[in-house]
């Protein structure tokens, strides 16, 4: 701008138009960098994370948390909130002031499921945060004791036929109300259902007990204990191409039956349950559609929009630096990230294809509650 | 014991004492001492913090450091407990039963010398513990279920309950204030709120932080303030002090089998998922008191009353690591964020890691076991100039304590209504004191509250689908058998008492007709 000016003779410059439209330029991307990011230095901004120390939120936040910081110059402070499925955590990110100095991770097809709760206190993640990002996708299985004896998915199958399947899950923020009752239509299965084992640790106790029959876990948190033969994985009920899981986690779940798809085992059901193929394709795409929503990153709801825009695009850079995705393989933590446009989009799909279960879901949180 | 472990122990002490590995665990435990000598701050926290800055760190320095959090930060919080009546943590809260009386009756030296041998002997215990169990340990980790868990809740309730001192009736009272105020926030299974009456502040519930604060520490500040007590311990000067660091230290083997018996129960505890850091510490107190026998002061500055929490406390960091390591489930807060931190160096807890990394997992040990020696040592080192506080003028150390517990409740999520919440909760606590009603049962029940409703649900459903029978449980029959004797011992025995009295007056009386 300024050589554009310079072939002029000195006389003939319209230096004060120039120098007007310089200023204005320089002013005005000094604004935009004034109002954005730069608005969030000084003191710390708070990151939630709806579960307990050691889990997989924990992870992914901790991970996140060094390159975040470097991203949007802040120091990042994590805090654990744990109660309720992780409802408790996504509660304080909703009523926390949306100025961009709370942020935090949530499970979505979860608190999906805790809004059919009745007289539901959680969050809708389609009203009440600004997404930011998508970080990670579930990959759930289905697992059983090894001493169970339940050696396989068949085994599973022919014991309920003779009994209700107790199933060991979490809380009122568990997706495991979306994930049991749409496998158990799916298959043809009856089940129970005992809530209050907090955390995978405690699933994974239950399950090596023999208290329960089977619990479901993501593929992250249940790595470790396949890989040390306490767990056995039944079934894959989501479909594992499509995401990010570590190439130790997909060797481990290699001759592991899935849920849908031509060789699912939903279809090999369909004399037992009824269903018809259709109804089978879209219980499974629905269940894929569902847990793509995955785990988000936001603030609370009507975070101004050049901060919203700054944190998220900060998010998308972390996500694709190789430091960052080569730290998240050397801790075995699948990334699948989105960017908020694409996280948003993931999160409406998933919903519309919740509510088609609603009379399932509801079923299930009325057995629990029990 | 398999020579692979033997050599991998051997290998693991090698680095923790090579140069320069040592200093990872010497910072790494000034670091904690530093940092817990605060009220309300724990190695959890440093752990976390830590977390982001040793992302890159190879393994070695990284399980130095995590060691060295683990094992240094517990006696900090002892030392505040014995000398200011504050527990630094929760856990600390059965330290000031007795160790506070010592030091009002000018014996902090002896005390503090009783925590630092107990803690260090303690947490050797629980090492060597945790070591002899390394090839069980995935079945050591898998002994309780939720009806275990139960009983142990309602069993550590009632044995505070008729121990704390006086009326037994009142402790279970005051026990049951405790849970009705455990209940206050969200509903951990439905996120229903229970309580709040309409403020935001309770929708977490009440945090233990400022109650504990609150009902031990600032009680404490308006008793000295009402009665005009001179000094913490009454003495104006350090020679007027009784007692030695050397006393201290033999008591830890003048009651050799107590301190024993309270490192397994500590052990035993911190191995258990889920219980949580302060229960070992009431447990062993607990138990030290029903074996004391008539000749017991607990409560009035009894040493046995110090040695075996003390013990507990340092002996559960070893118990701890048994189902952190060997299934990847964290035994504590504490352990949740060193599995945290080993997840993202992608070592996997279990099998692998004990396999594996072995070697990796000594370091952890070894480091752990120097940070709690080095921690003890120092603090002996440094007795007389902490004793020397008990001499201080109170109007000069009030406004310390008073600054220390602010600071503490503020540290902790940065909110004035904390502080307000110890306030409150510190006028209870004076109130309670000044009319002779216990306070360890409301801490006590509040820590243990959500360990019993989750467990008392489960065992519930579970045994209503029939998936475990409550009555034919060996273990659950145990600790039934023990509530019982905590409700009914004490009444029966003073019953006894009573009629034996009664008899040796009544013979006597006809020695003297005749």
């Amino acid at each position: 701008m300024v050589s554009a000016c310079q072939h002029l003779p000195a006389t003939q410059r319209p230096l004060n138009s120039c120098a007007v439209f310089i200023v204005f330029f320089l002013f005005s991307i000094a604004s935009v960098a004034a109002t954005s990011c730069s608005s969030l230095s000084g003191e710390p901004v708070l990151w939630v994370v709806p579960s307990k120390p050691g889990g997989g939120y924990d992870a992914y936040s901790r991970l996140l948390q060094p390159f975040m910081e470097k991203a949007l110059n802040v120091h990042i402070r994590i805090e654990n909130r744990s109660a309720a499925g992780g409802v408790v955590g996504a509660m304080a990110i909703r009523d926390a002031q949306a100025d961009g100095r709370t942020l935090g991770i949530i499970n979505a097809p979860g608190l999906l499921a805790a809004n059919m709760l009745p007289n539901a206190p959680a969050p809708d993640p389609r009203q009440d945060f600004t997404i930011l990002g998508k970080v990670a996708e579930q990959h759930v299985v289905m697992l059983t004791g090894k001493h169970s004896g339940i050696s396989d998915i068949n085994s599973l199958l022919a014991i309920s036929r003779t009994r209700p399947i107790l199933a060991g899950i979490r809380d009122a923020g568990s997706s495991n109300f979306i994930t049991l009752p749409i496998t158990a239509s799916l298959l043809g299965m009856d089940y129970a259902v005992v809530t209050g084992y907090v955390g995978s640790g405690a699933r994974t106790l239950a399950a090596l007990r023999g208290e329960v029959d089977v619990i479901f876990l993501n593929m992250d948190s249940a790595r470790r204990y396949i890989a040390s033969n306490e767990l056995v994985p039944l079934l894959q009920i989501t479909d594992p191409p499509n995401i990010g899981l570590s190439d130790e986690s997909r060797s481990l779940l290699t001759g592991v039956p899935v849920l849908s798809g031509e060789q699912g085992v939903a279809r090999r059901q369909i004399d037992t349950t009824g269903l018809t193929m259709e109804d089978v394709e879209a219980g499974a795409v629905a269940l894929a559609r569902i847990f793509a929503a995955g785990r988000l990153v936001v603030a609370p709801r009507n975070l101004p929009d050049t901060v919203s825009h700054c944190i998220a695009t900060a998010l998308e850079d972390v996500m694709a630096n190789p430091e960052f995705l080569q730290a998240a393989s050397k801790a075995n933590l699948g990334i699948n990230s989105e960017n908020a446009e694409g996280a948003r989009k993931l999160l409406s799909l998933a919903a519309a294809e919740l509510d088609k279960f609603q009379p399932e879901i509801r079923a299930a949180i009325g057995e629990a509650r029990r | 014991m398999d020579a692979t472990v033997v050599n991998a122990a051997l290998e693991g002490l090698s680095l923790v004492f090579s140069w320069p590995y040592f200093m990872y665990t010497i910072a790494g435990t000034l670091l904690a001492m530093l940092f817990s000598a605060v009220p309300g701050l724990n190695s959890s926290t440093l752990m976390a913090l830590a977390i982001p800055l040793t992302l890159t760190w190879d393994p070695v320095p990284l399980m130095l450091v995590f060691g060295a959090f683990v094992g240094g930060a517990t006696f900090m919080g002892s030392i505040t407990a014995i000398l200011f009546n504050i527990p630094g943590k929760s856990q600390n809260a059965v330290t000031l039963l007795d160790g506070y009386p010592l030091t009002q009756q000018g014996m902090a030296k002896t005390a503090i010398g009783c925590a630092a041998a107990s803690s260090a002997l303690g947490s050797t215990f629980g090492i060597f513990f945790l070591i002899g169990l390394i090839p069980f340990m995935r079945e050591a980790a898998m002994l309780l279920g939720p009806p275990e868990y139960l009983m142990l809740a309602i069993w550590g309730l009632t044995t505070l309950a008729a121990l704390s001192g006086g009326s037994m009736l009142k402790g279970l009272i005051v026990a049951g204030l405790g849970l009705q105020l455990a209940l206050i926030g969200y509903d951990p299974r439905t996120a229903e709120l229970r309580f709040t009456f309409g403020l935001d502040y309770l929708h977490d519930g009440l945090s233990l932080v400022p109650v504990f604060l609150g009902v031990f520490a600032l009680a404490e500040v308006i008793d000295l303030m009402v009665s005009r007590k001179q000094t913490l311990s009454g003495k104006h000067h350090m020679e007027e002090l009784t007692g030695s660091v050397w006393e201290g230290v033999q008591s830890v083997f003048r009651h050799f089998g107590l301190f024993l018996r309270s490192s397994l129960i500590g052990t035993v505890i911190g191995a258990i998922p889920g219980v949580g850091s302060s229960v070992a510490g009431f447990v062993a107190y607990g138990h030290a008191r029903q074996t004391a026998g008539r000749t017991s002061r607990f409560g009035r500055g009894d040493i046995r009353g110090l040695l075996a929490p003390e013990a507990a406390n340092d002996a559960k960091d070893g118990g701890a690591l048994i189902p952190t390591l060997a299934l990847g489930i964290p035994g504590g807060t504490g352990t949740a964020v060193l599995l945290g931190a080993l997840t993202l160096h992608g070592m996997s807890p279990g099998r692998e890691m004990l396999t594996d990394n072995l070697v990796l997992v000594f370091v952890l040990i070894w480091s752990l076991f120097l940070s709690n020696w080095i921690t003890s040592l120092l603090g002996l080192l440094l007795v007389n100039p902490m004793a020397r506080l008990s001499t201080i003028r109170t109007t000069r150390l009030l406004p310390f304590i008073i600054a220390l517990s602010v600071i503490g409740c503020l540290q902790f999520r940065g909110l004035m209504a904390d502080v307000v919440c110890a306030v409150l909760f510190g006028l209870l606590g004076y109130l309670m004191k000044r009319h002779d009603w216990p306070r360890i049962p409301l801490a006590i029940a509040i820590v243990l509250a959500p360990l019993f409703e989750t467990n008392l649900h489960l065992t519930l459903r579970l045994h209503e689908l029939e998936r475990i029978v409550f009555w034919t449980r060996p273990l659950v029959l145990i600790l039934i058998a023990m509530t019982l004797v905590n409700l009914f011992l004490p009444a029966i025995s003073s019953r006894l008492n009573a009629n034996r009295q009664g008899q040796r007056e009544g013979s006597s009386a006809g020695d003297e007709s005749e």
